[in-house]
């Protein structure tokens, strides 16, 4: 009961996709002697009935954080495979879940590392969609820049808040640049905007329509509308600022 | 400023390299565990080349990305039972080339304009391109469940609401349960009410 808590918990923090949630958790229960599980899943929360010896159990979970992770999605995953197959026992697979929940950046890469090769692929995107080698360096500052202020942001304020106004400090860095001739405005804004883009949030939005989690499709949808017009904003109030001549 | 001849005479030797980079950075970021990482940066590199060689065939921008999405999600589907890892460890960086960053920025520059017709075409571009990349992912998702010996999906063995969890004895001592309750209060309420 607790595993599965936590699992789900886990696998809808790190942007999991509503029918791999439910399989995963329905073969964490099983294989842990329960008679039978359902699973209901949404974005923002989880309600899971269990049923053992003539006994229900009914659990809600509410989430609040999302993000993207996918490796403690396949960590889960691993684990439900090795408990499936008795590898590992239900009591210790709690304690390595608990564990999972406790330290967030347990499993991967340290958080230095993922800032900085969001910030390279930030001037990798700069160069590959149209931009000379030039811009490769100013769009890999600018796009560590954004990222630092979206991973300091997103703690304390709404994901639309947060990536609003880290999208608004990359492209005025990309702004400076430009003025100083260091790279080219368009293909910088364009870098820095990119490992922003909710793209699996789109896909997996997609995917939940098509398998029929309709509820979670439609709010995954709107998560990624809602993100996707919160980098539109911001880029739009550097250009129209830069428009009204603001900054010459 | 003279980004764009500059980027055409390097795009042939750059772009494969830019390419790998940029889904290798995007997958650590996401965290992917390492033994896919490689396997990412060159999903990134099969992307656009799919979506270069269609549109040298003179496929409209929609079906090249459509089909260089789906060359990525059949690859990831299959080294993802390969290595072991949810499929979107594979697909989600691997399409990250494709995804329509620059025309996105373009329609935003021409809303900024007040050029309204061609920024509401530019936009509907971007939006149709994304759309492509995200039907060819679940299209291959289906694809595959398609061929024989995939389970569709974990069942569950058996449902909650069988008669191992309400028996028709439970049903009708829940009924009698309920029917108390509703009688209960309407006993004693008129006495209350009158006294």
């Amino acid at each position: 009961m607790r595993l599965v808590l936590l699992a789900g918990r886990v696998m809808l923090e790190s942007g999991a996709n509503a029918s791999r949630i439910e399989e995963t958790l329905m073969r964490l229960a099983l294989s842990c002697g329960v008679d039978s599980i359902d699973v209901f899943c949404t974005l923002t929360g989880l309600f899971f009935t269990v049923v053992k010896n003539d006994e229900v159990l009914t659990r809600v979970l509410s989430v609040r954080q999302h993000g993207t992770d996918l490796g403690r999605i396949a960590a889960v995953y691993d684990l439900s495979r090795a408990v499936e197959s008795r590898a590992v026992d239900c009591h210790a697979a709690i304690d390595q879940m608990k564990a999972m929940v406790l330290h967030e950046s347990m499993i991967g890469y340290p958080p230095w590392l993922k800032l900085a090769c969001s910030g390279v692929s930030s001037g990798a995107f700069a160069v590959l969609l149209g931009g000379g080698v030039y811009d490769f360096i100013p769009a890999t500052l600018a796009g560590l820049f954004a990222q630092m202020v979206y991973s300091r942001l997103c703690r304390r304020s709404p994901e639309f808040v947060a990536i609003f106004f880290a999208v608004i400090m990359g492209t005025m860095w990309a702004l400076v640049a430009d003025r100083l001739f260091l790279g080219t405005l368009r293909y910088i804004t364009v870098g820095v905007v990119m490992p922003l883009v909710p793209g699996l949030a789109l896909t997996n939005a997609v995917r939940d329509l098509i398998f029929g989690d309709l509820i979670s499709g439609l709010s995954r949808g709107a998560e990624a509308v809602l993100s996707a017009s919160a980098i539109a904003g911001g880029v739009y109030t550097v250009l129209a600022l830069f428009k009204m001549g603001l900054f010459i | 400023m003279s980004g764009l001849e500059s980027a055409n005479e390097l795009t042939p030797l750059l772009a494969p390299l830019m390419c790998f980079l940029g889904a290798y950075t995007i997958a650590v970021s996401y965290n992917v565990p390492k033994r896919a990482l490689l396997y990412c940066g060159l999903l990134g590199n099969v992307a656009w080349y799919v979506e270069i060689y269609c549109s040298d065939l003179h496929l409209t921008e929609i079906a090249s990305n459509f089909l260089g999405a789906l060359a990525v999600a059949l690859l990831a589907e299959s080294l993802s039972r390969m290595l072991q890892l949810p499929v979107m460890c594979l697909a989600a960086p691997g399409v990250i080339p494709l995804v329509p960053g620059f025309k996105a920025y373009s329609a935003l520059l021409l809303y900024v304009s007040e050029i309204y017709d061609q920024a509401n075409q530019k936009l509907l571009e971007a939006l149709l391109v994304a759309a492509a990349i995200s039907a060819a992912l679940a299209t291959a998702n289906s694809l595959v469940l398609l061929l024989p010996g995939v389970k569709r999906r974990w069942q569950n063995p058996q449902s909650p609401v069988d008669d191992r969890v309400l028996t028709a004895g439970d049903m009708s001592a829940l009924t009698e349960e309920v029917l108390d309750r509703v009688r209960q209060p309407g006993a004693s309420t008129p006495p209350s009410g009158s006294g």
